[in-house]
């Protein structure tokens, strides 16, 4: 009991600190830098301590900081499928023409454009003379994910 | 120092999942259309044998490392499960796909090939084909009353965040 209560109060100061951080100052501190440097640390501390139960508190923590990191851009761009989830459950929209009409009205009307400014500004494409191309990161992180979507036969949604 | 039994507490859970990676990859062979449901298989699977280990083992281990053991799993399978959705559902690999084959392309033309409307048409085929809505009559409805609580979590945490 504890060992989860103490994890619980490292949960609830990591996520406040999220919300303050996000709320007030606009700043999202889920960034692989932030995580490398965590990273770092935990290997450093880990390999020095030559504690066991240091070492798994460690792994706990770095996990549940990646965690985070997967999760909160899905919370700050909200997903298309929410959106049409929403306007049937809450709005009522049932009518498939009037749900497209609904959806191609809202703000994810703009979630193409959305994710080009976040892809320039993450520094995975680039934009010269109006003409995008990825830089070979991205290219390499392509191919593993082709990989990956070959190996376990993912029908992605398009593309 | 480190023993071969805390090594092997260590690194269990990530076996775990590269272990269900595989039972994933098999039920994937088998049947593709719902790899949701490949996915939430392949995951309790391994968890219920974790879970068996850790009862047979209960003398020898500690509360810590038994909660060690589970919560490690089930972030380490979060991970692997965002790795397989986002290459169906992203956004923005999508549109890194399309640059990736069309180098050079342009705003425009980004928009002509994908756009809110494709995105819509595609969203309501995958919702429809993994059983959160159905169709009546040109009307569109809940089927899994999950993805519900799924929102308002998600409407939560967008309202304490100040989204």
């Amino acid at each position: 009991m504890q060992v989860i209560l103490n994890y619980l109060a490292f949960f609830l100061i990591f996520f406040l600190l999220q919300i303050f951080l996000f709320r007030f100052l606009r700043i999202n501190i889920n960034k692989p830098s932030i995580i490398l440097l965590f990273v770092i640390i935990s290997l450093i501390v880990g390999f020095y301590s030559f504690s066991i139960e240091l070492l798994l508190n460690l792994i706990i923590i770095n996990l549940t900081i990646i965690c985070f990191y997967t999760l909160v851009p899905g919370i700050i761009n909200y997903g298309p499928g929410l959106e049409i989830i929403d306007l049937i459950v809450n709005k009522k929209i049932n009518k498939k023409d009037t749900l497209k009409k609904k959806f191609l009205k809202g703000k994810l009307s703009k979630s193409v454009e959305k994710r080009l400014e976040i892809n320039i500004s993450s520094n995975l494409i680039k934009l010269d003379k109006g003409k995008f191309s990825i830089k070979r990161n991205t290219r390499n992180m392509l191919i593993i994910f082709n990989i990956i979507k070959k190996i376990y036969r993912i029908k992605s949604d398009a593309y | 120092m480190l023993t071969k039994f805390n090594l092997l507490i260590v690194f269990l859970p990530f076996v775990s999942v590269f272990i269900s990676s595989i039972l994933f990859l098999i039920f994937q062979t088998f049947s593709s259309k719902n790899y949701l449901l490949n996915l939430i298989i392949s995951f309790f699977i391994l968890f219920f044998l974790i879970l068996f280990v850790t009862y047979k083992t209960s003398s020898n281990i500690t509360d810590r490392e038994i909660f060690y053991l589970i919560f490690s799993y089930v972030c380490a399978f979060y991970l692997f499960m965002c790795l397989i959705q986002s290459q169906i559902s992203s956004l923005q690999l999508t549109i890194l796909r399309i640059i990736y084959l069309y180098p050079g392309i342009s705003k425009k033309e980004i928009l002509k090939k994908y756009n809110a409307n494709n995105i819509f048409e595609e969203r309501i085929k995958r919702l429809e084909s993994g059983g959160i809505i159905y169709k009546k009559k040109s009307s569109f409805f809940i089927k899994n009353n999950k993805i519900i609580l799924y929102l308002n979590f998600t409407k939560i945490l967008r309202k304490i965040f100040n989204i």
